[in-house]
């Protein structure tokens, strides 16, 4: 799902016109200069910082990570500019078709759905919240949505909270920065019309499922903190996560490296630290080698640090959800070693049960360490799991753009690796299912991988797959970068002596 | 791609079969290299979300991935910015992360809690620290001079953070909806009285509870001093903060199972299961502690015993009384009770049944194990197939006994020598009951398998006694052969009648009858160049000797008994035997010491 009015908006033309510094809003989308050259961006958050108005913009066709406050003197308001379209009801028809796609509603939902959605004004002031016609018209919706088993439509609970009388962007300085991102966040998670899962449905099946990413409404869209210091590095989050609110007015947030806990003072911080008796993951350590080590820990158990790990990445997940616990969740917190304790370096998270068979929900190389290899030693272990437990396993969906390729990269490595070793051997036959197998990818990803490296071809009539040059020549040059840099991989054997945990039934189920 | 070319593609290419081995093959095998599929990437799923598949820097990968994989060179190295990180300035890294880890030697195991590892949460702000300062000067919160401050108590700030600590935490613990409710902020009296028994402030945090609650209630305004994340501990019901994003970590709700009546019948029966075999076990319990009970009483009871026996027979030593033989004996070592046989017997006889072993017959058959080991069928079953083949190799070994000096004669045919006038004057006619009559190697062991079976059945050779003048006896006399030279003879040369018979009659399985001769031991200094084969057991292989051919005419004239001895064709042994069995002949023999010798000579090597 595409940013909200990324432009494609059902064709509709979106009203054009010049602006100046002074009518500019939020939603509008205007030239901006990024790296010397001038990309679209939409205006996601106004604030005035000095007396000078900087502008939270959003580039089209990049990712979110590479939002950023920008001045005004970046922004092109020499072109025309789109303003933001004013909202209006969804055609019947392709309301009905998303719907049908989606999973199953019940029918006073899509009823409700129908109902004219929060119209956005089209005046420049900024309003995210109902007009008060529309808080009428969805009171007087209520009495059908009880019915439902499920009353969720969060845009009730917006009009409850009564925030129509925003005031003018940019006018009030001080108080704009909190609340006008609590308020773009509310706004844009309460913004389905474009989502391919209405809201509700989405929270059944974060209910349900054990799921922990989320859909693109959830996601607040404006970055809450500034940076954070997490050991001896600095580090700019990329997206929105649910620290303390207070947070949002703090230059630098500090974080434990060790219990990951969250400080928005130094102060505070060193006197932590000063106390802090905790010098790894706590948890078990599951695997050892000369580089790194793995801990398994049990969101259950450990439910403080677990969310405090959880809270950490979200500042660089855009899909994760914190909605919510983490019992449901093992984590895998790979490490390196120093005097100085275990650094945590990246970690998975993983459901006890996945109905889904995913061997992975959420997967994570921290920004300082990453680019150095461990995103492939994560996948390696996630999938040294499912060898072990005799299943075959794939990772939650949605990936990221960074996961898919690090997955890519992987699966081309080790399947590349068998089929290299399978023609030396020379038994030059393979099935799809058997290279999974011994891999413990889903047939699905193999194939994929294949089709996706042009190996799966088509030859006098059969189906053969092709060693192909590209792919020859990739595993040379990696095998070179081994030879220099050294071999990162895991010693699968190190783990022989995991077992699978097992959770009783009262383990497994969501309660405190 | 033209329409054609995709329904001919569509036409050729076979479903694939992900079951199926597929060749591995290198690029330059493959044999239509114009096939246009092979010149595109087919579109696969990538897992990401659509709207940001789109995206620019992943789309720059993605494709110059796929350009790779068609072959093309590689031109430049793709990658998805992000964000910077930099190194953090003036960190004192070594100060705040001091070098005191020390890296066990096996893996590390740790259930401990963030909490447990760090127990007072709250961390001192500079604004605290400030009042800290204030506080250690003698100064109150406002400023003024504290009344009764000593001057020279220090409030350290571990100190300051625990009572700091404990009113945040007792404040949650007992309003935890206060940032809700508006409820009135607490006492500092209540807070006293709340103190838990299992986490007691230290003397030092007690010290400071009073100036350091009023800074409290300053700083306190109807939230948690400490940055905290908002989770929605109650309420699940309310969906008012569904939308709010700082809200996270809700708790799921618990799939309830549904309350039936058929269920709650089920959970008491279980219960009651339950219940039950825990009576059980402690039933056992009590059982096995009376029965140790007891084994102790019998202890102690065997002990006094002796003792009073054995003062027993100090008495009688003393006294002198002699009892009956063994009677000191029996008094210093209990008899066992000898186990009726009876018993046995009934249960052996018992109908063979499953029975449930009761708890009691358990104990008894351990009691019974104590003191007679229960036979196991397996020893029976060993005992006895030990017996038979202990059986079968004794009287194999006693088989071969009997044959091991005899060599069946009974293929050659046995021809009387031509005796033109009288031939039964020279010859005892056979006896007409042969069996039992004719001399048989000692029979068997009298075991029953042989008096059963069909198996050989030999009789004793009679003791053999020199009866010379029985020649005329003529049906029974004949029995005795003896055959000059068919043994070695003793030095002297008195002939030695020898109480071995030199043939024998052997009744085989099916009533077949066997003649058999002694073997031949050779002597081995007359023995020209002659190796014979030992006396084997096997009686198949005749004894092979040689007689030396210049006596051979002798010896047979001295078997013959006939001094004109004619000539013969084949010297046959059974002839010579025939003729030595001949009492006359043996006489004879001895008449002729040196024909013996040789006989003797030759029969031996």
């Amino acid at each position: 799902m595409a940013p909200r009015n990324d432009g494609v908006d059902g064709g509709e033309e979106p009203e054009r016109g010049h602006a100046t510094l002074a009518t500019l809003r939020i939603g509008t989308k205007a030239m901006v200069e990024k790296d010397g050259e001038k990309r679209k961006a939409e205006i996601l958050s106004i604030q005035s910082r000095k007396g000078r108005p900087t502008f939270y913009v959003h580039y089209q066709e990049f990712n979110k990570r590479l939002d950023e406050w920008v001045s005004a003197d970046r922004l092109d308001l020499s072109q025309e500019v789109e303003w933001p379209l004013p909202e209006k009801p969804e055609p019947k028809s392709k309301q009905k078709q998303a719907q049908s796609k989606a999973q199953q509603v019940s029918k006073t939902d899509s009823k409700a759905n129908k109902a004219p959605k929060r119209a956005r004004s089209t005046t420049v002031t900024r309003e995210p919240s109902e007009a008060p016609g529309d808080v009428s018209a969805k009171a007087s919706r209520r009495p059908s949505q009880q019915g439902g088993k499920e009353n969720r439509d969060p845009t009730v609970t917006i009009a409850t909270e009564d925030i129509g009388g925003t005031p003018l962007a940019g006018e009030d300085d001080s108080t704009i920065d909190l609340v006008d991102m609590q308020e773009a966040a509310i706004a844009a998670k309460a913004a389905p019309e474009h989502a391919p899962y209405s809201r509700e449905e989405e929270i059944e099946k974060l209910r349900t499922g054990g799921s922990m990413t989320q859909n693109q409404t959830e996601i607040s869209r404006v970055r809450n903190l500034e940076r954070i210091q997490m050991g001896g590095y600095e580090i700019e989050p990329w997206y929105f996560s649910p620290y303390p609110a207070e947070f949002t007015d703090v230059d630098l947030v500090y974080i434990c490296e060790m219990c990951l806990g969250y400080f928005g003072s130094a102060t505070q911080f060193r006197r932590h630290r000063h106390k802090c008796q905790l010098f790894h993951p706590p948890g078990n350590e599951i695997y050892r080698d000369a580089n790194v080590s793995f801990f398994e820990i049990d969101g259950r158990r450990q439910r403080t640090w677990c969310r405090n790990l959880c809270l950490l990445s979200k500042l660089f997940l855009d899909h994760k959800t914190l909605y919510y616990d983490v019992d449901p969740f093992l984590f895998y917190c790979m490490t390196v070693r120093s005097a100085h304790g275990h650094h945590l370096v990246g970690y998975f998270s993983k459901e006890k049960e996945s109905a889904e068979g995913y061997n992975v929900a959420c997967i994570l190389t921290l920004p300082q360490h990453q680019r150095k290899g461990y995103g492939k030693l994560l996948i390696q272990f996630s999938y040294e799991l499912s060898k072990i437990e005799g299943k075959l396993g794939s990772p939650e969906k949605p990936l990221s753009d960074l996961g898919l390729l690090g997955y890519r990269a992987y699966w081309q490595e080790v399947i590349v690796d068998i089929l290299a070793e399978r023609e030396a051997d020379g038994a030059p036959t393979l099935s799809i299912e058997d290279l999974g197998q011994s891999l413990a990818m889903t047939t699905n990803d193999v194939l994929h991988t294949l089709q996706n490296l042009n190996m799966l071809r088509y030859n006098n009539k059969n189906h053969v797959v092709v060693l192909t040059d590209a792919v020859l020549e990739q595993r040379e040059r990696l095998k070179e970068k081994e030879k220099i840099k050294g071999k990162r991989f895991l010693e699968g054997s190190l783990l022989r002596d995991w077992k699978p945990p097992v959770f009783a039934a009262s383990a497994r189920t969501w309660n405190w | 791609m033209s329409t054609r070319a995709t329904t001919a593609r569509h036409v050729r290419q076979r479903k694939l079969n992900t079951k199926q081995g597929l060749r591995i093959i290198r690029e330059s095998e493959i044999e239509d290299q114009q096939d246009e599929s092979q010149q595109h990437i087919p579109q696969v799923e990538t897992g990401v979300e659509k709207g940001e598949e789109i995206e620019y820097h992943l789309q720059a990968v993605i494709n110059a991935s796929n350009a790779a994989a068609l072959g093309a060179k590689q031109t430049q190295q793709n990658y998805i910015p992000t964000p910077e990180v930099k190194q953090a300035r003036h960190v004192n890294y070594d100060e705040l992360y001091p070098r005191v880890f020390k890296e066990p030697s096996t893996n590390i195991k740790f259930s401990s809690t963030v909490e447990d590892c760090n127990p007072v949460a709250y961390c001192l702000r500079e604004e605290d620290v400030e009042f800290l300062h204030k506080l250690n000067e003698g100064r109150d919160v406002d400023g003024r001079e504290r009344k009764g401050a000593d001057k020279l108590s220090q409030c350290s700030e571990d100190a300051c953070e625990e009572v700091m600590n404990f009113f945040e935490e007792t404040s949650s613990r007992l309003q935890p909806f206060a940032n809700l409710d508006n409820a009135p902020i607490l006492t500092l009296e209540e807070m006293e009285q709340s103190i838990q028994d299992d986490q007691p402030l230290s003397a030092e945090a007690q010290k400071w509870l009073r100036p350091i609650y009023d800074y409290w209630l300053i700083r306190k305004a109807g939230r948690p001093l400490m940055a905290s994340i908002k989770v929605r501990v109650l309420d699940t019901a309310n969906e008012a903060d569904d939308a709010d994003p700082y809200v996270c970590f809700r708790r799921r709700e618990v799939r309830q199972t549904r309350k039936t009546r058929g269920r709650d019948a089920q959970v008491t029966e279980k219960l009651k299961k339950l219940r039950m075999e825990l009576e059980d076990g402690r039933q056992l319990l009590l059982s096995i502690n009376q029965r140790e009970k007891l084994k102790g009483q019998q202890g102690q009871l065997d002990r006094k015993k002796f003792r009073e026996r054995h003062q027993l027979k100090k008495v009688k030593a003393e006294k002198q009384i002699v009892g009956e033989k063994g009677d000191d004996e029996e008094l210093l070592v209990d008899q066992k009770p000898v186990t009726k046989p009876g018993k046995r017997q009934s249960e052996a006889n018992r109908p063979a049944t499953i029975r449930l072993r009761s708890l009691g017959d358990r104990a008894a058959s351990v009691a019974n194990a104590q003191d007679n080991d229960l036979p196991l069928l397996e020893d029976y079953v060993t005992e006895g197939a030990a017996f038979v083949s202990n059986t079968i190799e004794a009287r194999k070994e006693q088989h071969r006994k009997w044959n091991q000096h005899w060599v069946d004669e009974t293929k050659l045919p046995i021809t009387p020598p031509l005796e033109a006038e009288d031939p039964m004057s020279k010859w005892a006619a056979w006896p007409p009951l042969l069996d039992g009559l004719y001399p048989t190697p000692p029979p068997s062991l009298p075991s029953r398998s042989s008096v059963e079976g069909e198996d050989v059945d030999m009789k004793d050779a009679p003791d053999i006694k020199p009866q010379l003048d029985t020649t005329s006896g003529a049906e029974y006399e004949p029995e005795i052969f003896a055959i000059p030279g068919a043994w070695p003879e003793t030095e002297d040369d008195e002939p030695k009648p020898d109480k071995f018979p030199a043939v024998r009659l052997r009744v085989g399985r099916g009533g077949r009858r066997w003649l058999e001769t002694r073997k031949r031991k050779p002597k081995g200094q007359l023995c020209r160049g002659v190796v014979s084969d030992d006396d084997s057991d096997d009686g198949q292989t005749p004894g092979f000797f040689s007689v030396p051919e210049g006596i051979t005419f002798e010896l047979r004239a001295a078997f013959n008994n006939r001094p004109t001895g004619r000539p013969e064709g084949t010297g046959s042994e059974q002839r010579q035997r025939q003729w030595g069995g001949d009492q006359q002949a043996g006489a004879a023999a001895q008449g002729h010491p040196q024909v013996q010798q040789q006989g003797a000579a030759g029969s031996a090597s």
